[in-house]
């Protein structure tokens, strides 16, 4: 303890400003490669005609709100999770529930599907990852594993294999977990709010991006010891919904301020801004299509828009849903998009070519 | 949206030496970031235009047109066997 507490404070502010001047300079550089963007680039690419979605079926079996849903790599099943204290997984060709796990905790805030499909995992409110087993002998109602270290809400969870798997939380950390043993493999500390979403880069499991309060999205290579590579710093509110690319090199935020942005890993900046000054709902969730040209975001006020990521117009809107959407995700195979409510329902949507659509139910 | 109550903003509240330590680590981490190699906006405008171009979407329809009823898998088309059905 050699420092007095004032020449500590000191210290502190010191380092703060330094790190305000360094941000300045890391902004200049940025500008000067700072060319075009990516509005104009796109200008000569055709615009998309308004996309019309129509709702294919409503999976009905939860009670109460919804707080997420995963998509299998098997581009069949996803799994959701109400706080109505159920994990279903659901079999998407049919609508029919393959399992139906209850939760220790009703709070559950997050749920993933393995990329094997052997486990699916959920966690919430009481701070735990638990892992279930949809293989057992017994079936998943009691669980494989429970991952507890967190000492805030566990906000999302995502696997890397049926070894491993990645939890974001309220405790402003992300954590790397070794399933098998239940132990902590790495800790990622650096948000300074909590941390809302975690997505896996798609051409390399050992990177991955997170979203937080702190407004920051971080891009983190797990074999750095813990320590973000890049930082991206243009929310103006909480992020609370990020997603990869398709390509692993970009990825997409969706934010409390409205907005949804795109954000390149080796232009190390943002490329395009999807949103209009009216526009004010916080994004609770985002998804590429399969080509990454669209980017699916579901609204606090209960709309889900269809952004054209290139030339950054809105080309389709989905209105079906009675409350905000918590959740969605586009299938594997591309084709189609489930969107999750805290109307309860989680409804399976599926494009219809304009002609199609005119003697359609009249849904819209 | 994060109006849950967390305990993790108690950890390094109230301890300026922990907060010291803390900040110069942010400090070292934006000078690696003033270091790092970049590519110009233009190249990665351009890189993704080139994916979005290259990789099928079935959402997008007035590019890659409608999905094959044939390869929908939510719609299998009954194989035509002939006169004798299974039942």
């Amino acid at each position: 303890m050699g420092l007095q507490p004032d020449d500590l404070l000191e210290k502190v502010q010191a380092t703060r400003e330094e790190i305000t001047q360094l941000k300045e300079k890391v902004d200049t550089r940025r500008e000067q490669l700072h060319d075009t963007d990516l509005r104009r680039e796109a200008a000569s690419v055709d615009p998309i005609p308004r996309l019309h979605l129509r709702v294919r079926q409503t999976l009905k079996g939860h009670i109460d709100k919804i707080s997420a849903m995963h998509w299998s790599t098997n581009r069949r099943n996803l799994v959701s999770a109400s706080q109505d204290g159920k994990l279903i997984v659901w079999d998407a060709y049919t609508g029919n529930k393959v399992h139906a796990i209850p939760l220790r905790s009703t709070w559950v805030m997050s749920c993933a599907y393995s990329p094997s499909g052997n486990l699916v995992a959920s966690g919430g409110l009481e701070n735990v990852c638990s892992i279930y087993s949809l293989n057992s002998r017994d079936g998943p109602s009691r669980t494989t594993r429970e991952l507890s270290a967190h000492v805030g809400y566990i906000s999302c969870c995502r696997f890397l294999s049926d070894q491993r798997i990645l939890t974001a939380s309220g405790d402003k950390t992300c954590i790397l977990w070794d399933i098998p043993s239940g132990n902590q493999v790495q800790e990622f500390t650096e948000h300074l709010g909590d941390v809302m979403s975690v997505d896996i880069c798609p051409t390399n499991s050992n990177v991955f991006v997170s979203g937080a309060c702190d407004t920051f999205a971080k891009v983190w290579d797990m074999r750095e010891g813990g320590k973000s590579s890049q930082t991206f710093r243009t929310h103006k509110k909480d992020i609370n919904a990020v997603q990869f690319f398709p390509d692993g090199r970009a990825f997409a935020t969706g934010s409390d301020d409205g907005t949804c942005r795109i954000y390149d890993l080796r232009a190390d900046r943002e490329l395009i801004v999807l949103g209009s000054p009216s526009l004010d709902a916080s994004v609770t969730s985002v998804a590429f299509s399969q080509s990454g040209r669209l980017l699916f975001a579901g609204y606090e006020d209960n709309e889900c828009r269809i952004w054209d990521v290139l030339r950054g117009d809105k080309v389709g809107s989905l209105t079906n849903h009675q409350n905000r959407i918590s959740c969605l995700g586009m299938s594997n195979d591309g084709i189609s998009l489930c969107t999750g409510s805290w109307d309860a329902t989680v409804c399976q949507f599926r494009l219809f070519v304009s002609k199609l659509v005119m003697t359609a139910n009249g849904v819209f | 949206m994060a109006n849950f109550g967390s305990a993790g903003g108690v950890r390094d509240r109230g301890n300026p030496e922990l907060k010291l330590q803390r900040m110069r680590q942010v400090r070292d981490q934006v000078l690696e970031e003033l270091n790092r190699d970049r590519v110009p906006t233009s190249e990665s405008c351009a890189r993704i235009i080139q994916y979005t171009r290259n990789t099928k979407d079935y959402m997008v329809p007035s590019v890659w047109g409608e999905l094959d009823k044939r390869e929908d898998p939510y719609n299998p088309v009954v194989k035509d066997s002939g006169c004798c059905v299974i039942m």
